[in-house]
């Protein structure tokens, strides 16, 4: 079994990192390196591709890979730029649900309905946090933000079944307090041939635990009580949504070359 | 991909055949009027030597996804028109601080906004100098007909890889939907990015002289840090020093501005006389056929045309103007005429919109300013 | 210097005859060849038009304000280009379209193209029938070198069609002249 301290060694660079104390942000890093580990895939073929916001600081600059820090929203169309240019790579794309289900919202549709070869973990805090906790479309309804000093007038919208219905091969749900489940989760995602999305609930005490009375401790109990992995149960379900084969993009794209004789 | 030999072809066709001859091997692109068929011949005909083709959701995921591409080491290219170019501009950007050899094809429609789509114009060159945020310095070229949509698409790939900077083929719906004959050669000029040699860890800042770092590939081993932020010689961001943001963005400046000798080209002819007419793109053409018919009546009239827009050809304008009156001719309002503007003194211009003159029109304009 | 253009409304094919013609000048009989072409954004609707103009090396006139040769198949656009008509060396057009045609200084060509294409396959292939006939009234026009380039242009099942269209229409022409 390899330590946390060898894992740290081998995968996390520029430490201390700038996460708030709480944050979920480095329980990623260490569910994301750790199912690389136990994986077949080779470290030097990971690309980690990440947008805008605290949640793209997770792989850039400190997971030990080849990292592509991109533009607000964009990180799943530079991500399938790099996997159609070289299919040997394993792309993974860490993005925060603003990021990933706001600005980028669209590319996330069109990423899920392509079905393209890339592992997405969408980091979700339920707020913008880094710009100072602004409402997102993850964020309740009725919910206080520091845009929303009067509640949220808007609505959230279940974005891993929205993935799950545009395509998506491999889609699921945990939170940063189902560590060994979600460390099983990224490395089926690796083994997926085709678009995985795996929906991270995760706690973020500066923007959103202060306004509730509660630390980092406090949400990951809370993550606990008001989660379940009965999908009948009332409480949110955390677990696998979908897992099916269907037509992949960067496979059919690269047969077409075959066919034709390309090179 | 077509054999050498001499073809009868559209500008977008020879456009897209030029990227395949340069080793183009990723194009990502929308669809949008006057542009397209760069697009649909890629389409076609980009698999069968290889290559990568996507259509994406938009033209801002097209141009990440070259971007992305370009960093496992593909020549990699999109095609758009002013609306797509608009959406792309963020991006571009990214292209340049990143420091991203790529082609972005720009074949201008007549704006602002949705304009005429069919219709030439030449307003989004000062975008193509200034459209994303920040301080920055870009290459620019102007094909005139459609040789030059071959030959200056194999160049932007040239320049692109030998700076790492993204390059604009500017061209125009006159020169992209015109069909001329046009030669392709057996060989063209292809140019490869500069790879670092083993143990070099800075591919962000270099001391060479020609302020161009060696770019390693995804997958290489060498851990990359690559970002839009600013950052230091190994990828590292630096978001607050001032140091960092110095060095950087006026090596990035720098970069264009000190190998504005190997960048520039222009064609001139007669460029000391009492009048030259200054033009570019496809609105060049009925402009030189006007001098040439201005000088056979005996008139002391030369031509200037830039091929490159960006970098403009500073130097060379301001001693034109020192000596004589310039006419400006373009299919814009405000294309390039600030750039012109600020070299010459004694300027005339004739704008056009919607479509282009005959030779004669421009001709008349040449007498006016004349008398 | 030689200037056609070749008119009609969206979607019969004249930036393809403008094509064929500017190919076979081009390439089959070794000229220096400029084609433009002009259509609105809408696919089915508008007036579209090809520009074919013939000169000497380094052709900068790109632009056709007075054709010599006039081909057009739709009566809405000889309407609407009715002064530049007036104008014109050789008006040649689709005679089951057009049937209006107002004084003009030039030579008038009434071929009934769309019909002679119909009775030989499909009346899609009239611009083509356009093309033989300006091959019968232009010297410059090579009927060979045309058929060679319709050959190299169109998928095999449609050469046969194509070659007699333009047949067809060299013919219309001849027995006028």
């Amino acid at each position: 079994m390899i330590t946390a301290a060898e894992i740290k060694e081998k995968y996390v660079r520029n430490h201390p990192s700038p996460f708030c104390p709480g944050c979920g942000g480095g329980m990623v890093l260490n569910a994301m390196s750790r199912a690389v580990e136990r994986s077949d895939v080779e470290k030097e073929d990971i690309v980690a591709v990440s947008g805008i916001g605290c949640a793209a600081w997770i792989p850039s600059p400190h997971w030990r890979v080849d990292t592509l820090h991109t533009t607000h929203g964009r990180a799943i169309p530079f991500a399938s730029g790099v996997k159609i240019a070289n299919r040997d790579l394993e792309v993974m794309v860490v993005s925060g649900d603003g990021d990933c289900a706001g600005i980028g919202g669209n590319h996330l549709l069109h990423g899920a309905r392509n079905n393209i070869d890339l592992n997405v973990l969408m980091v979700n805090n339920g707020l913008y946090a880094m710009t100072g906790g602004q409402v997102a479309p993850t964020t309740e309804h009725g919910e206080r933000t520091l845009t929303t000093p009067h509640g949220n007038p808007a609505s959230s919208f279940e974005v891993a079944e929205v993935v799950k219905a545009a395509g998506a091969s491999h889609v699921a749900r945990w939170t940063t307090y189902h560590m060994k489940e979600l460390i099983a989760e990224v490395e089926k995602a690796m083994e997926t041939d085709g678009f995985s999305f795996i929906e991270i609930m995760t706690q973020c005490p500066t923007r959103k635990g202060k306004k509730q009375g509660m630390d980092g401790i406090d949400m990951l109990a809370w993550y606990k009580e008001n989660t379940s992995k009965d999908k009948e149960s009332d409480k949110m379900f955390v677990g696998t949504l979908c897992d099916v084969e269907k037509p992949e993009l960067v496979g059919s794209i690269y047969r077409q070359i075959d066919e034709l004789g390309g090179v | 991909m077509m054999d050498a030999g001499e073809y009868f072809l559209e500008g977008n066709i020879a456009c897209a055949e030029a990227a395949m001859k340069a080793g183009c091997l990723f194009y990502a692109g929308y669809p949008i009027t006057p542009a397209s068929e760069v697009m649909n011949h890629l389409s076609k005909e980009l698999p069968k030597v290889g290559g990568r083709f996507v259509q994406m959701e938009d033209e801002i995921a097209s141009i990440a996804s070259v971007i992305g591409s370009s960093w496992t080491g593909l020549k990699s290219m999109t095609a758009t028109s002013g609306p797509g170019f608009s959406l792309m501009q963020e991006n571009l950007g990214y292209a340049v601080m990143t420091e991203t050899p790529c082609v972005v094809v720009n074949v201008q429609r007549a704006g602002p906004s949705t304009g005429q789509a069919t219709k030439p114009g030449t307003g989004d060159v000062m975008q193509a100098r200034f459209g994303s945020q920040g301080d920055y310095e870009i290459i620019a070229l102007s094909p005139n007909s459609v040789q030059e949509m071959f030959d200056l698409t194999v160049r932007s790939f040239a320049l692109s890889e030998r700076y790492r900077v993204p390059v604009i083929l500017l061209a125009d719906a006159g020169v992209g939907h015109m069909r001329e004959r046009v030669k392709i050669p057996e060989e063209v000029e292809i140019v490869d990015r500069k790879k670092p040699s083993s143990g070099e860890k800075e591919f962000f800042d270099t001391s060479e002289e020609d302020h161009v770092p060696p770019m390693p590939n995804f997958g290489e081993g060498h851990e990359l840090l690559v970002t839009g932020s600013t950052h230091l010689g190994d990828g590292s961001r630096d978001t607050a020093s001032f140091s960092a943001q110095d060095r950087l963005v006026r090596r990035l400046v720098a970069k264009i501005e000190d190998n504005k000798r190997d960048i520039e080209d222009w064609e001139e002819r007669d460029a000391d006389a009492e009048l030259v007419v200054v033009s570019y793109g496809s609105m060049s053409r009925p402009a030189r056929g006007a001098v040439k018919k201005a000088r056979e009546k005996g008139h002391d009239v030369g031509f200037f045309r830039p091929k490159t827009m960006w970098p403009s050809p500073e130097e060379r304008l301001k001693e034109i103007g020192e000596g004589s009156k310039v006419l400006l001719a373009e299919l814009s309002l405000r294309g390039y005429r600030m750039e012109v503007e600020r070299c010459v003194d004694d300027l005339y211009v004739y704008d056009r919109l919607n479509s282009l003159p005959t030779v004669d029109e421009v001709y008349e304009k040449i007498l006016e300013v004349l008398r | 210097m030689m200037k056609i253009r070749i008119g009609g409304w969206a979607g019969q094919g004249t930036v393809r005859a403008g094509t064929i013609l500017g190919k076979s000048l081009a390439l089959e009989q070794g000229y220096h060849v400029v084609q433009q072409r002009s259509y609105s954004a809408a696919v089915r609707s508008g007036i579209a038009y090809s520009d074919v103009v013939v000169d000497h090396e380094g052709l900068d006139e790109l632009v056709i304000e007075c054709p010599d040769h006039l081909l057009v198949l739709y009566q809405d656009t000889l309407d609407q280009w009715e002064e530049m008509a007036s104008k014109v060396e050789h008006l040649i057009v689709d005679s089951s379209r057009v049937g209006r045609v107002e004084k003009t200084s030039g030579r008038v060509y009434k071929v009934p193209a769309g019909r002679i294409a119909e009775n030989i396959a499909t009346s899609k292939a009239a611009n083509v029938v356009l093309l033989g006939a300006l091959a019968g009234v232009s010297a410059e026009v090579d009927l060979n070198c045309l058929e060679k380039t319709v050959k190299k242009e169109f998928p095999e099942k449609y050469v046969d069609i194509n070659v007699e269209a333009l047949k067809k229409g060299y013919e219309a022409v001849l027995e006028k002249r």
